[in-house]
């Protein structure tokens, strides 16, 4: 095979550049292994961080190509094939602000982690001192939230977060809220929606970069949504966010598929819908974030529930004229 | 000069707990805790096995008393007997208090937290949460420290705890974002910063972090290393760099074969096979290899473990994430190929001398230990699976009501010897990072990695041990000379690795000082050339001061119940 050429993206706190390595191939070696090659027989200034090499301590998630992996847990050969190229781009996250090279900071994700309210407020007939008690279905109900390794990989292409972080959350945080929010053992499972209802929860797009992103399987979107129904269960029925949600729900119940060319104009009435969509599609479009075919291909990541990509692409061209 | 109540150095199961424990001792206090990764990147998370604890249920038949004797034989009595029994009492508390708090345990159909029954212990005692009970422990405590307001500060790495007129007064570290070299102040600091088996460097288990900085930082403040020589091996670790193969992949009835596709256990172990403990297997394994009968040489030979005749669908079933390990790591499809293994360094039962176990008290006023970087000792010269998680959350809760207890009682001390220490590092980056034409740090890891392997791994004797041991002293020098390849100070990782890996160097070298010293087999500790315990002459803990030189001595172990007895299972 060829020789593995990785382009990579540094920073060395002034200065940017992209930075070409090119070593002998090896079979079966993984992105974080190719990456401590580079550094421990090229380029000792290169950073990037990493921990476990066993895909459950978060900290090596990187993009290539333009797309967040876990660095341990992806092999080279395989993205080689998947992009029928030898040369690989390799990136920060995205939605993260750089320190050096790979390493992005996550002192500020951290801090709005804490709007989850995180941590179980338990139900009174539970105590410290006795623990408590959950049937297994109950625990299985929430144990795919607690799969999430905090790498941000969903955060990295979330197009909410691209076009605005100040309104919204990384995903991550809706799937943290959630798993309290869900938990049987919890007394008041609305302490962990009403902050989040106050934190863009009605602004998430569907884009579901989030649920293709995310190395465990986990969908932040459908725990947005999650969140969503209680918040509109207790309450939360005004504004265009929940209008949203409703349609949402309507769409579903009738046909069992999602139809977003109808969402759209439903939820913002037709003409906002055409001036509040269009600066944020067009940006997606000028920084390149988009082209109608990664729209088709990033709208329809989960085809179980939301089907309709061929009316979102109809969005996107209208919206683009 | 920043300056708090407590300083709490990492950010594990066991310096999260230990937060938390501090807050809710008194919620007043100014508390930091100052990690050098992102809070959730620890060891604790990689732990799947599970937490010990005995809980209280109808029909249960398991006691405290029985696991503490488990703990108390398992550590082939090298463990303080007073401590154990404090400690599985707390154990039992920690699984019902996180319980409370939010982690999510897998259930039985009652809807108790389901245990399962883990090597060495009579009864099934082991909590867990499916497989990843270490990741939901550290989530959930780290949820739980953010509920309680616990402040961090991340990417800081400690270089030096400092100490007034014999009381600790703070921490030296290195904002490695920046890196700036800050002191801080502390009335009390608790270091919970991880075991050191990554001296083993490409052979072991744990995380890259596990490097043993808080022990190094420990003794140059004067606190002895306590039985450093005790570092367990696991069986099964893949070969190439030593992640780990659980014990699944054996209880699922995975045979271990030599290069002359026998089943060798037969050889070890005719009863148990394949399912005997780790010790005896870890030590079967080895002898293949020494003998002749593996595959490969230096640090990469091995022996293999075939799954095959178990079929596809039962691997696929069963064993998924063993399967994905191979792959990954071997680049094989355990399905159709054997997979090379080999033991692997796995956990630290030495770390930082303590000696009031309730508290977590060093013997420098003001300095706490909790976690795997602590030895009270609970695990002595072996540690029993799932005994560690709950090491870490029982030693983090009481180091932290500990420093909570200790602050209101004590002054701020002065800033000078932490600005002298500040002053000291910030030359020392400018002298090491300007270094031109040495060695590099990977390369004489390796050596170090290889030397102990060899003269320190799972089979010790007298003369191996002391050539280890001159090979280090010498490693050591030549590591004055290596070259750290970056003099950037924003975000150098290559600096930061230089520290850690200076760090094992000094931490081998006590360990070797030890293992040398102790003439006989206890636990993990299996000396050639004395193979019998001897209870008359070692049954005491190794402590080891760095003061210049490297010095040894010993203190007795406490024994209040359990009389030494052969441990056979
Ligand atoms: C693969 C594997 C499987 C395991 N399985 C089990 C099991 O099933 N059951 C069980 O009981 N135990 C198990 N263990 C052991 C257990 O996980 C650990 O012993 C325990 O989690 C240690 O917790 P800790 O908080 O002491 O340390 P860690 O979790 O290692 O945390 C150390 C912290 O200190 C920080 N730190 C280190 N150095 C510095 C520095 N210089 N400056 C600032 N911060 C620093 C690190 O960033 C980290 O946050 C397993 C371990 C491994 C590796
Ligand atoms: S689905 Fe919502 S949360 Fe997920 S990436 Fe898209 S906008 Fe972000
Ligand atoms: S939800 Fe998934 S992608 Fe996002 S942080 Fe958690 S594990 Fe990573
Ligand atoms: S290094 Fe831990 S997830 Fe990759």
């Amino acid at each position: 095979m060829q020789n593995f050429i990785f382009l990579i993206d540094r920073f060395d706190g002034t200065n940017s550049w992209r930075q070409r390595y090119e070593f002998p191939h090896k079979p079966g070696m993984t992105v974080l292994a190719c990456l401590i090659h580079i550094k421990e027989n090229i380029d000792p200034t290169l950073n990037f961080t990493a921990s476990c090499r066993s895909a459950i301590c978060g900290a090596c998630a990187v993009r290539v190509n333009g797309n967040a992996v876990l660095a341990c847990d992806t092999m080279v050969d395989d993205l080689r094939e998947q992009w029928g190229e030898d040369t690989l781009t390799i990136s920060p996250l995205g939605n993260a602000k750089v320190i050096s090279d790979l390493v992005v900071k996550w002192d500020e994700k951290i801090h709005r982690l804490r709007k989850a309210n995180t941590g179980l407020h338990a139900r009174d007939e539970f105590s410290a001192h006795e623990g408590c008690r959950q049937s297994p279905e109950d625990m299985q109900a929430v144990s795919k939230q607690w799969d999430c390794i905090l790498c941000g990989s969903c955060a990295s292409e979330c197009n909410k977060l691209s076009d605005d972080s100040t309104d919204f959350l990384e995903p991550f945080i809706y799937t943290h809220a959630a798993r309290y929010a869900k938990d049987s053992r919890s007394k008041n499972p609305m302490e962990h929606v009403m902050d989040m209802e106050r934190s863009g929860l009605w602004k998430c797009l569907h884009c579901m970069e989030c649920v293709t992103k995310c190395p465990k399987g986990i969908s932040p979107a459908d725990d947005v949504a999650l969140l969503r129904d209680l918040a509109y269960r207790a309450g939360c029925t005004e504004g265009p966010g929940p209008r949203h949600a409703k349609a949402f729900r309507t769409d579903l119940e009738n046909t069992g598929r999602l139809n977003e060319v109808r969402l759209v104009p439903r939820t913002e009435g037709m003409t906002s819908a055409a001036t509040k969509r269009l600066p944020f599609t067009l940006r997606m479009f000028s920084r390149g974030k988009l082209t109608p075919l990664e729209a088709a291909r990033l709208f329809v990541a989960d085809n179980k529930r939301v089907q309709d990509h061929d009316g979102l692409c109809r969005i996107l061209e209208a919206n683009r004229k | 000069m920043k300056s708090y109540d407590i300083v709490i150095v990492g950010s594990g199961g066991a310096g999260l707990r230990a937060a938390v424990g501090a807050l809710q001792e008194n919620p007043d206090l100014d508390i930091m805790v100052v990690t050098k990764t992102m809070p959730t990147r620890s060891a604790t998370c990689m732990a799947e096995g599970g937490i010990n604890g005995v809980l209280d249920f109808p029909g249960q038949e398991d006691t405290l008393e029985a696991h503490s004797f488990d703990t108390v034989k398992g550590s082939d009595y090298l463990g303080d007997q007073e401590a154990i029994d404090f400690f599985v009492e707390k154990a039992s508390e920690a699984v019902r208090e996180t319980d409370f708090w939010g982690t999510p345990y897998s259930r039985c159909d009652d809807g108790r937290v389901a245990c399962r029954l883990m090597g060495g212990h009579k009864h099934a005692r082991t909590n867990y949460s499916a497989d990843k009970t270490g990741h939901i422990l550290l989530h959930s405590n780290f949820d739980y420290a953010l509920k309680s307001g616990v402040q961090f500060r991340i990417n800081s790495h400690l270089l030096d705890v400092a100490v007034e007129d014999g009381v600790c007064c703070g921490v030296v570290v290195r904002d490695t974002n920046t890196g700036e070299i800050t002191p801080i102040r502390a009335k009390a600091v608790v270091l919970a910063t991880g075991g050191y088996t990554r001296m083993f460097w490409a052979r072991t288990s744990t995380p890259y972090i596990a490097t043993g900085d808080g022990v190094a930082a420990a003794l140059r403040a004067g606190v002895a290393f306590k039985d450093p020589e005790m570092v367990q091996f696991h069986p099964t670790g893949v070969a190439n760099g030593g992640v780990l193969i659980t014990e699944a992949a054996r209880g699922e009835g995975g045979y271990l074969v030599n290069n002359k596709g026998q089943r060798f256990m037969a050889d070890y172990a005719p009863d148990r096979m394949e399912l005997a403990p780790r010790d005896i297997t870890a030590r079967a394994i080895e002898t293949e290899i020494i003998e002749g009968r593996g595959y490969g040489e230096g640090l990469g030979a091995h022996v293999l473990l075939d799954l095959r005749h178990l079929g596809r669908e039962r691997i696929l079933e069963r064993l998924p994430q063993i399967r994905h390990v191979a792959q990954l790591f071997e680049n094989l499809d355990l399905v159709e190929q054997p997979v090379p293994i080999r033991p692997t360094a796995h956990y630290s039962m030495g770390g930082i001398d303590v000696i009031d176990h309730e508290h977590m008290k060093t013997a420098i006023p003001g300095l706490f230990a909790a976690g795997e970087c602590s030895c009270v000792s609970i695990h002595g010269a072996n540690r029993l699976g799932g005994n560690s998680l709950a090491d870490a959350m029982v030693t983090g809760k009481q180091a932290g009501i500990g420093a909570a207890s200790y602050v209101p009682d004590a002054g701020l001390k002065g800033d000078a010897p932490l600005k002298k220490l500040a002053s000291k590092w910030r030359d020392h980056f400018r002298e090491a990072t300007s270094r031109k034409g040495g060695p590099t740090v990977p390369e004489l890891r390796e050596k170090l990695a290889a030397t102990l392997w060899e003269g320190m791994g799972i089979f010790r004797t007298e003369e191996k041990l002391q050539a280890a041991l001159n090979s280090v002293i010498d490693l050591q020098k030549e590591y004055e000379t290596a070259v750290v390849g970056n003099e950037n100070p924003i975000c150098n990782t290559a600096y930061s690795h230089f520290l850690e890996v200076d760090t094992i160097f000094t931490l081998a070298r006590c360990a070797l000082v030890a293992a040398v010293a102790r003439k006989e087999s206890r636990g993990a500790h299996t000396r050639k050339d004395f193979t019998q315990r001897d209870d008359e002459n070692f049954l005491k803990h190794s402590l080891v001061t760095i003061n210049g030189d490297y010095h040894l001595d010993y203190r007795p172990v406490s024994i209040n119940r359990y009389q030494p007895q052969e441990r056979k299972y």
